[in-house]
């Protein structure tokens, strides 16, 4: 089957929300769960992603519309990226459940980073609150993983 | 950042391997989860892997060498000194296998030491080399990772004239003899 752009057809993608989202093949098949789909001849539109909203899914295709871009260099992309991800945890988390969902190597690898480098370093406290995380260490058991590692909290 | 849903347990994974030990050492006591992730072997690996596969920055160097060259200096976090008795007999993953070369009743001090994090073990001496060891026998100490068991192995081997026998044990185990 070939998916290049010059035979590049349109797929229809509904998200959660009930919005469609008009796609050509070449730029949806970077979702590998879409790729799947149009392989075994599943495609028939509109395909339901019932796990990704409208917007999230917009932002998705975004992405995927620069990386299918064969003319992008790789300095292009890298800085198109860095700008990509300038968003708030809200959107990031939304992003993540989307790239996850839908099989973006690519995507979820720049997202996963982006979070690694916002909370490096912080503080557990401010972790938990970020992710939403219950500590349910009793005080003691926490003072004692203190205690083995106690530079590592100066 | 999930305000509706948790994480799944592999992105959680995605996003902690790719950050640095100290960070990871700290977010141990986030909830026993994060703990249990953390600390397990697998998860180790996975963070190993991706660390060495962009971090070229930092390498060994191990005897003498210009001191205005970029290095970088640790201090030993187990007493020996002078320590210019401490041998290294290698390095695998970034954990170092030191000797202390001098001998106490035949026997010497052998640290596996993980300067990232900071912890060292002191194997159990071995006790054959008490028998053996002497000028005319020498003792020497390899060090090793054994990929089938995911295991880090400390060998060392002498050849005693005497007998004629060439031993190969390793530490912690009853040696056998080639």
């Amino acid at each position: 089957m070939s998916l290049s752009p010059s035979t590049s057809k349109m797929l229809s993608l509904k998200s959660s929300d009930g919005k469609v989202l008009e796609v050509e093949e070449h730029v949806a098949v970077l979702c590998e769960t879409i790729k799947s789909l149009v392989e075994d001849g599943c495609a028939d539109s509109p395909i339901p992603l019932a796990n990704v909203d409208g917007a999230t899914l917009g932002n998705v295709m975004e992405w995927c519309k620069k990386h299918a871009d064969q003319k992008a260099s790789a300095d292009d992309l890298e800085d198109w990226d860095a700008e990509f991800v300038e968003r708030d945890q809200g959107e990031l988390y939304h992003l993540i459940m989307a790239a996850n969902y839908l099989n973006i190597k690519g995507l979820l690898d720049l997202i996963c980073q982006k979070v690694a480098d916002m909370i490096k370093g912080k503080h557990p406290e401010k972790i938990r609150e970020i992710f939403n995380i219950e500590n349910d260490f009793t005080p003691e058991q926490q003072e004692q993983i203190r205690k083995d590692n106690s530079w590592a909290f100066e | 950042m999930s305000s509706e849903k948790d994480l799944p347990h592999d992105v959680v994974i995605e996003i902690l391997s790719r950050l640095p030990v100290k960070t990871l050492l700290r977010f141990r006591c986030v909830c026993k989860s994060w703990y249990a992730t953390i600390t397990h072997p697998s998860f180790i690996t996975t963070h190993l892997n991706r660390i060495s596969s962009y971090n070229n920055h930092g390498y060994l160097q191990n005897s003498s060498f210009d001191p205005n060259e970029k290095s970088k200096w640790f201090e030993t976090p187990f007493n020996c000194r002078p320590s210019y008795y401490l041998n290294l007999v290698g390095s695998v993953n970034g954990i170092l296998c030191l000797v202390d070369e001098r001998t106490y009743f035949g026997s010497r001090t052998v640290y596996l030491w993980n300067p990232s994090i900071r912890k060292f073990k002191i194997l159990p001496s071995p006790s054959t080399i008490h028998h053996h060891s002497n000028r005319k026998n020498p003792v020497v100490f390899g060090f090793g990772f054994h990929r089938w068991s995911n295991d880090y192995k400390v060998h060392y081997n002498f050849y005693v004239v005497e007998t004629r026998e060439f031993e190969i044990r390793e530490i912690g185990e009853e040696g056998r003899k080639r």
